[in-house]
């Protein structure tokens, strides 16, 4: 399959970066790794009529410490060498799963952290060629007025299948956007809007420049647990992350997070420092939380596997995530 | 001669190299003066009458050179058999299925052929659509073609002894429907073909496939040029595993491409399109109604066994029948009746497959370890003793004339420490064991032999021509491998032409596993033939007895004083000058029964001889998210005598991944007619990570007839690896499991259905 025709551009730095997409907010598109975009170009789901490589903006990439002993990631940064960094291995075992998980080896020295928290919601009846497409009236996503996923659906469910957002959002990390100008700083779960349709709160002339994170207080422990038919390159039919951090005796949970992907259009946070929040580590406390989890999973029939074992997957998953945390310790 | 023997030698193959390298020629890399890129457009509905097709703007647009739809054809329908002939390729009454070929363009690019393809416009008038076996069978239903009655493309009917009397006489009867999911052939080369019609009237064609000779049959008949005129070329093959079979739209049309602009077309398919527009797997229903004794002999099998075939028959009959075949060539059944239903549906067209069959083979398989364990007998002991033996005749009437069936089940169970492990492994973790024949060569008329030659070159040097094809197993190499063992020479001195329907011998093609059987003995054969003129040459240049000479390291040597010898160099010239060019011929026909039938006379000798295997397969199953992690396969294989045992060994592994992990991932998945995971990324062949450990046991019987007792070399375990999971997943979890693929999501229900 051949790409579609698109003007390209090579900006060095990233002042020209936003100086290129504040003109051509309209019809752009970024190419960090490509892994995502060019499937996407192939497949006619989006004819950018100008790219925006950003590969050679050196500034957008590699792993910094920050004064307060937080981490800079550059959105450029490829997820192997999240998986090279001693200091995620060491300091942030819970990314490093995450990171893991992604895909296969080929596709984690290609795609970047910035672009796969910027991976676009998914859907068997949308990820598809346009000649499929044809057999099917167009759906919400493509920009018709119909679900083909879901049978009287109003709107569009098209899932959000990324691997490190939901334990990026666990561990509290924040990103930096730019556009020309200005700048902000905002919590990562606030760049989900959670809707298939459109699933980022980012304007169209905004950059993802990096990704900050916090330096885990003592005790906290986390995991990631994926989901998926063969042992690598399938996205997450289920994904649950959890970090927590533990009172100096192990006994109580002092604050955490819980999020899921792959079970609604965006990240889920199931727990945000609630259940998680000075309670008592127990077989009670871990059903309770698995068994929010398993009530704000909402997926549906757009990706392989029927919905209601997804959901049931939810709470094993959650389960097996907060007890190999706590076996960890 | 036995330590220079290439025969049981793991040499490495010819064709390794190339393929290593990355320097192999496949049809997507020719490049010809002149040649234009040729894309189809196809059907977006799955039943529709086509109204019109105006193809006038594409024709207008610059750089299109030929535009084609079906009314560019002749009319004429093919069919493998004289009662399947319904496919016109490209149809001009109705489409049939979403992916069916309506028209097509060859122009100067890819991007200029795709615009054109966009500026055709086509009238449809939708109809109403069938896409599963009861949908298909209902009352009422929309015929796909009106002389198919209820949608049934064929029915294969076998009778053997009286079932009624044997049901009654059964101790144990067992009943039973298994179910499974079609697969992906998978093949990592792409549909592609290379047409080019000369000035002189000659179509060349080039494209991987399995029976060139076959393929310009089909072509001469549709475009009504004469057989002389085409020329189907050697050309790489990127794996076919049954799909390569025949000809298909994509031939056709590029060949009219070709005829109508005066250029060389290439057309090369996306992998969407190998997905929905080449032949694909068959869903299968299979009833099974076993009855046996107390003591585990089985007495009677009820089969009835609905297949769903898509839009046309392909070949139909053949693929209605093998599961059966397999299975009758492996156990005494001296009782059955068996009802094979291919059935139409508006899905793309289904074909045969090397994995083919397996709810019917596995279901088998469960019924076999179900009366083992009702008896309370060894599933191990159970298959021995219904299994054939050497000298036995199959209920349809072929004679095994080797049978390593007990062989491979005792090596098999031996080397997984059987005895130790079944019923007696941790919860969850399960062993179990299948074990199948194989034909090697299945009937097919005057195209059921082979033919050979080798020459003898100046330098001592061979030329081998064969007509077999390779479509990636190795066959090419094994060729050789024969010729350089049978003449003493080394494989690097022969040179292999192979499978041009201009330059080569005929040959049957890379179907129903002939090629070492069948054209290896061709190629024994004239190497046999090229011996025997070099030591007559030899025996009187050295003035000695031809008898007392033989060949080896490219000397003609007396047998009993070594010492005394001549180059190969020197009686290949002396014979030379003699007038005398060395030169062998051989052909070779199985031992079959010709007034065989698939349909009308399903009975006789199907093949010359038949492999065994056995495959045992050790699993592990998470209660809580119905994952199976497979850990490991011991898969033996009767082979006869492996002549290259790392290719043999190669052939196995590559069945437990395509048959051993499939039984656990792969499916289509449809909506209606319209396939949801055409790609590698959502239909699930498995990764290197998925992988069981294998062992591979090669069991020799030396077969009388085959090429140094070689039989084909590893089938029996793309047709057993599924029956062995589906029992270790029994010994695992005590569920009969009788849906497959096995995902999470079936495997949970059926856990919570047993504990329910």
């Amino acid at each position: 399959m051949k790409l579609p025709a698109f003007g390209y551009f090579n900006p060095k730095d990233i002042p020209s970066v936003l100086e290129l997409l504040s003109y051509h907010h309209q019809g752009g598109a970024l190419l960090a790794g490509g892994t995502d975009l060019i499937v996407r170009m192939k497949q006619r789901l989006t004819s950018p009529h100008v790219i925006i490589n950003l590969k050679d903006v050196e500034e957008l990439r590699g792993i910094r410490k920050a004064k307060d002993g937080s981490l800079i990631i550059g959105a450029l940064t490829r997820i192997s060498e999240l998986l090279d960094s001693p200091v995620i291995k060491k300091k942030y075992p819970g990314l490093y799963q995450a990171a893991e998980a992604v895909a296969a080896p080929p596709l984690q020295h290609m795609g970047t952290v910035g672009g796969n928290l910027l991976q676009e919601t998914r859907c068997l009846y949308y990820n598809q060629t346009d000649m499929w497409r044809r057999s099917k009236p167009v759906c919400y996503k493509a920009g018709g007025d119909t679900c083909n996923a879901v049978k009287g659906g109003q709107h569009c469910f098209a899932t959000y299948q990324g691997d490190l957002a939901p334990m990026l959002i666990a561990l509290n990390a924040r990103v930096v956007l730019a556009k020309k100008g200005e700048s902000r700083t905002l919590p990562l779960e606030d760049l989900y809007s959670g809707k298939g349709k459109h699933p980022f709160k980012k304007d169209a002339d905004e950059l993802l420049e990096s990704i900050l994170l916090p330096s885990p207080a003592r005790q906290t422990l986390c995991r990631y647990e994926k989901l998926r038919l063969r042992r690598a390159l399938d996205y997450p039919l289920v994904g649950v992350a959890v970090c927590f951090t533990l009172s100096g005796d192990k006994k109580t949970c002092q604050t955490g997070r819980l999020v899921l992907t792959g079970v609604g259009s965006g990240p889920v946070i199931v727990d945000d420092n609630t259940l998680m929040k000075h309670a008592e580590v127990s077989e009670e406390w871990i059903k309770e939380l698995s068994e929010a989890a398993y009530k704000m999973a909402k997926p549906v029939p757009n990706v392989l596997t029927p919905p209601a074992y997804r959901k049931r997957m939810v709470r094993v998953l959650t389960r097996r995530a907060l007890t190999r945390a706590l076996e960890a310790a | 001669m036995t330590e220079t023997s290439l025969i049981g030698r793991s040499i490495i193959r010819t064709d390794t190299l190339a393929k290593a390298t990355g320097q192999a020629r496949y049809t997507a890399d020719l490049e010809l003066p002149r040649m234009l890129v040729g894309k189809v457009l196809r059907s977006p509905l799955a039943h529709a009458r086509i109204v019109g097709i105006d193809t006038s703007k594409a024709e207008r647009l610059r750089g299109v050179k030929a535009v084609v739809t079906g009314w560019d054809g002749h009319g004429v329908k093919w069919g493998v058999f004289p009662y399947t002939q319904d496919h016109a390729m490209v149809p001009t009454d109705k489409v049939r299925y979403i992916g069916e070929e309506v028209a097509a363009v060859a122009a100067v690019d890819e991007e200029t052929a795709l615009e054109a393809l966009s500026l055709i416009e086509v009238e449809y008038e939708e109809l109403p659509a069938v896409f599963t076996i009861d949908e298909a069978l209902a009352e009422g239903a929309p015929l796909l073609h009106d002389q198919y009655k209820h949608n049934i493309n064929v029915h294969v009917h076998i009778e053997v002894g009286d079932i009624n009397q044997a049901f009654r006489e059964a101790d144990l009867v067992l009943e039973d429907t298994f179910e499974a999911a079609g697969e992906m052939y998978g093949m990592l080369e792409p549909y592609a073909v290379v047409a080019h019609y000369t000035p002189e009237g000659y179509l060349d064609i080039w494209m991987p496939n399995a029976g060139p000779h076959v393929r310009a049959k089909a072509l001469s008949n549709l475009l009504r040029i004469p057989l002389n005129k085409i020329r189907v070329h050697h050309i790489n093959s990127g794996g076919a595993f049954g799909g390569r079979s025949e000809i298909s739209p994509g031939d056709f049309v590029t060949s009219l491409l070709s005829i109508k602009s005066g250029h060389p077309v290439k057309l090369v398919y996306t992998r969407e399109e190998t997905s929905i527009a080449t032949r694909q797997v068959h869903d299968i229903r299979a009833h099974i109604k076993t009855g046996a004794k107390r003591d585990g002999t089985i007495i009677a099998k009820e089969f009835k066994v609905y297949y769903n075939g898509g839009a046309y028959s392909s070949t139909g009959p053949i693929a209605t029948s093998i599961p059966f075949y397999v299975y009758e060539e492996t156990y005494r059944l001296p009782n059955l009746v068996y009802d094979g239903y291919r059935i139409l549906t508006n899905r793309p067209i289904r074909g045969m497959y090397r994995c083919h069959g397996r709810a019917f083979l596995a279901g088998n398989a469960m019924h076999m370890d179900k009366i083992a364990e009702e008896l309370g007998l060894d599933p191990l002991d159970i298959r021995i003793k219904n299994g054939l033996r050497a000298g036995d005749i199959t209920a349809t009437g072929s004679k095994i004339i080797s049978c390593g069936l007990e062989d491979t089940l005792k090596a098999a169970a031996k080397k997984i420490g059987w005895k130790k492990k079944r019923g007696k492994l941790p919860p969850y973790h399960g062993i179990g064991m299948g074990s199948i024949a194989i034909m090697c060569g299945f009937p097919m008329g005057f195209r059921s032999g082979s033919s050979a030659y080798v020459r003898l070159n100046e330098d001592g040097a061979a030329t081998v021509v064969t007509g077999v094809v390779d479509n990636g197993q190795g066959n090419e190499s094994l060729m050789a491998q024969i010729a350089a063992h049978t003449l003493g020479i080394p494989i690097e001195a022969v040179n292999l032409v192979c499978s041009d329907t201009e330059i080569t011998t005929h040959d049957p093609g890379a179907y129903s596993q002939a090629a070492t059987f069948v054209g290896g003995n061709a190629v024994r054969l004239a190497a046999e033939d090229a011996r025997d003129k070099i030591l007559t040459a030899a025996a009187e240049y050295m003035k000695v007895d031809k008898g007392d000479l033989a060949l080896k390291d490219r000397m003609v040597y007396v047998k009993r004083e070594p010492d005394k010898a001549i180059k190969l160099t020197r009686a290949v010239r002396y014979a030379m000058s003699k007038g005398h060019h060395i030169q062998g011929y051989g052909t070779y026909i199985p031992k079959i029964s010709f007034d065989r039938e698939w349909v009308k006379n399903p009975y006789g000798q199907m093949a010359g001889t038949f492999s065994y295997g056995t495959s045992i397969a050790e699993l592990e199953v998470d209660p809580e998210t119905g994952i199976i992690t497979l850990l490991r396969m011991v898969v033996a294989h009767d082979c006869g005598n492996p002549i290259n045992p790392r290719a043999v060994e190669g052939q196995l592994e590559g069945s437990v991944g395509q048959a051993g992990t499939a039984t656990i991932l792969e499916e289509h998945l449809w909506d209606g007619g319209l396939q949801l995971n055409s790609d590698f990324l959502d239909y699930k062949m498995p990764l290197s990570v998925d992988m069981p450990d294998i062992d591979p046991l090669l069991i020799r019987t030396m077969d009388p007839e085959g090429p140094y007792g070689a039989k084909e070399g590893g089938l029996t375990i793309s047709m057993s690896a599924y029956k062995a999971i589906a029992n270790a997943f029994y010994d695992a979890t005590g569920v009969w499991l009788k849906e497959f693929p096995y995902t999470p999501d079936r495997v949970l229900k059926a856990l919570q259905a047993k504990q329910a």
